[in-house]
């Protein structure tokens, strides 16, 4: 991994951190969202595992940004165990190093965050999982798209898949009809 | 659990006595299967560790039955969130179990000959629009997973689905056995099972580790499979995502889960990323290529091998081999590289260039700093490589651990572990120069480090250490700094941190 791009990617986080509380997963939705939608290259391979679209990279990125101090992790509790989130540590001179790529990235990582930033867990697991099948499943029209992602993720109802493709289409994410 | 009957074994030095199911076997048996009898593990790993002269073909038997294993011992400790979830019944987990350890058997089914070592020579994709997203695939290169893919589809998918057992009773389908090798989304519970196959802590690492280590005769590798094995388990995790299981290891087997981790940093520190393994891999790449290229019109300089995506371009690339490409060097084919590997005449290290990921600013400062000495050593350089393959990918910080009886979440390995959050995750460069110049350049490195340490003692504390001094403990302190693979504790990095060059990153090659 060349220095500079983990440097984009920590500047990323920060980026992210600055202006809404994610977890580890929410990040990991909206770095595949931000490159597999916006073309961002942030150098990830995604596969789809039980969560949604993944890349254990992404991960060792954020345990890399915490040991830096550019991240730090708060605890959340919930009835059935804890989750974290991230905000902004002490270290912030990667923002200022890897500035030109903020730069030249605001509009996408604002349009991420804004899109994808406040959703539900639920809603970043199909959305992405809808986004990714239908790159990389090609389906030939809206209704294998939406059999395929029935396929993956069972316990979402066709409907939803359904309103989950809307959203992507109203975000300019996919096409309502096949090229 | 009930399966399909056992019908032969095989001896694998790694885990004794190998059982086989007759579709196992048939699958076995196939020339693109025997192939992979004639591709290195490990390259060119011989060279530097002798004995490390094992194949795919061991491999591949390994990984089967360690996700046998696994599958078994994940059903024995999870037996009613698999049946609640995906409606399994005693005869859809048998099925389930055969198309894991099918997917297992065959996942390597593609790889080019010499394995990783020469799969920058896969071909591109072909470039076509998506139907239903805006914007067009971007070039990107076959992986040796879409060759395994084509391969099954085109050679294996009627001996897995005509086999008489199979369509009497499983009924199972090629498609179902991609399912976990694929890059594209399998459906319903092939999600589950596909951690098995490659996730964090998959049959895979855990065959490889432990075999990579046995034949390179090193320690390295070794961990506790049996305890992990004893210690995995389907939950659900419903704070953070879906409800969909996950494969978790009760905190019991926290330990052997860290040793694992450990393990693979060990084997990549010393075997995968091992000086005269790498030039040797760069030799091989530039010599098949040569090979690839005869033929072509001269000036040519990209040549790949057969394409996956037609019946007959398959055929083609399964004619490849090791033995093929030895052949060819034998017969001074391979140009001067190939000359290099017949002659035991590799590129010589010069320097491995460490990026320093202490915070952000040292990452971005020896990053530089990096480019400046590689510069500087100029034309004595003949290569520059750092390696993509990063040994953290297994750094398993998603590994959820719960507690042993209840199953409930404790939190995640790399909380849980103060080994792994210390561990040193910087990458490098490896330099090389011609064997005749490596000399010269070892020197020009060295006189770059002196000139540093001097213009830093300068700038900060001239009376303390004299430069020969300052010199000398850079000399003594390399070797022992390359061995550091952890930082032990913030008091202890105080008092191993000098300011001398290896600080900064560099590590003498010697």
């Amino acid at each position: 991994m060349p220095a500079e791009k983990m440097l984009e990617r920590l500047a990323l986080f920060t980026e992210f951190a600055r202006t809404v509380r994610l977890g580890r997963t929410a990040i990991m939705k909206l770095c595949f969202f931000l490159q597999e939608s916006r073309g961002v290259p942030l150098g990830y391979q995604f596969s789809i595992y039980s969560y949604g679209p993944f890349d254990s990279d992404v991960l060792a990125d954020l345990s890399t940004a915490e040991r830096m101090n550019v991240l730090k992790s708060n605890i959340v509790f919930y009835p059935s165990g804890t989750g974290y989130e991230y905000s902004l540590g002490s270290d912030t001179s990667v923002r200022e190093i890897a500035s030109p790529f903020l730069t030249e990235n605001q509009a996408n990582i604002q349009w991420v965050v804004n899109s994808f930033g406040h959703r539900t867990a639920g809603d970043l697991e199909l959305l992405s999982t809808t986004l990714f099948v239908a790159k990389f499943n090609n389906p030939k029209d809206v209704n294998e798209l939406i059999d395929k992602v029935a396929l993956v993720k069972p316990h979402f109802t066709r409907e939803q898949i359904n309103k989950g493709f809307q959203d992507l289409v109203n975000l300019n994410v996919l096409r309502a009809t096949p090229a | 659990m009930l399966h399909d009957p056992i019908t032969s074994e095989i001896r694998c030095p790694v885990h004794g006595f190998i059982g086989l199911t007759d579709l196992e076997r048939k699958l076995i048996d196939h020339p693109a299967f025997q192939r992979l009898r004639r591709i290195k593990q490990l390259a060119w790993t011989d060279y530097v560790y002798p004995g490390a002269s094992h194949s795919r073909f061991e491999h591949s038997l390994g990984v089967m039955h360690v996700a046998g294993r696994l599958f078994e011992a994940v059903v024995t400790s999870s037996e009613a969130i698999l049946k609640e979830t995906y409606g399994y019944t005693e005869a859809g987990l048998s099925r389930a179990w055969q198309i894991v350890r099918l997917a297992a058997l065959l996942h390597d089914i593609g790889h080019a000959p010499f394995s990783h070592a020469t799969e920058h020579l896969l071909p591109m994709k072909a470039t076509e629009n998506y139907s239903l997203f805006p914007g067009a695939k971007p070039i990107e290169q076959f992986a040796h997973e879409d060759y395994s893919v084509a391969i099954i589809e085109t050679f294996f998918a009627d001996l897995i689905e005509q086999h008489p057992l199979n369509r009497r009773n499983a009924k199972i389908a090629a498609s179902e056995v991609v399912a976990l090798i694929a890059k594209r989304a399998p459906g319903g519970a092939s999600l589950f099972w596909k951690d098995i196959i490659s996730g964090q802590l998959d049959a895979d690492r855990m065959d490889y580790l432990l075999r990579d280590s046995l034949h390179a005769g090193v320690s390295y590798g070794k961990y506790d499979l049996d305890r992990i094995v004893a210690s995995v388990c389907a939950v659900r995790r419903p704070v953070e995502e879906s409800e969909e299981p996950k494969i978790a290891i009760m905190k019991g087997g926290a330990y052997a889960a860290e040793a694992l981790i450990v393990a693979r940093y060990w084997m990549h520190k010393q075997v995968y990323f091992h000086k005269t393994r790498l030039a040797c891999n760069y030799h091989l790449e530039e010599a098949v290529r040569t090979i690839l290229l005869e033929g072509k019109p001269t000036g040519e300089k990209l040549a790949f091998y057969p394409r996956p995506d037609s019946p007959e371009q398959l055929k083609e690339f399964l004619k490849w081999d090791d033995y093929r490409v030895m052949g060819l060097l034998a017969s001074g084919n391979g140009g001067e590289h190939g000359q290099r590997l017949m002659e035991r005449n590799h590129y010589r290290l010069v320097c491995e260039l460490a990026e320093s990921d202490s915070n952000a600013q040292e990452l971005s400062d020896s990053a530089k700093r990096n480019q400046t000495i590689i510069e500087e050593l100029g034309q004595l350089v003949k290569h520059v490589t750092q390696p993509k393959t990063l040994w953290y990918k297994s750094k398993a910080s998603d590994l959820m651990l719960v507690e042993d009886d209840s199953k409930k979440q404790v939190g995640f390995l790399s909380e849980f572990s103060a080994l792994m959050r210390s561990i040193n995750y910087g990458s490098l460069q490896f330099v090389y120069a011609d064997k005749n110049d490596a000399g010269a350049a070892r020197e020009l490195y060295q006189s770059y480090l002196r000139k540093e340490a001097e213009e830093r003692r300068e700038k900060e504390n001239p009376l303390e250490i004299p430069i020969e001094q300052s010199h000398g403990l850079q000399e003594k302190a390399s070797p022992e700094s390359a061995q550091l693979p952890l930082k032990v504790s913030p008091s202890n990095q105080k008092t191993v941190q000098r300011d001398t060059p290896t600080q900064k990153g560099i590590q003498n090659a010697g």
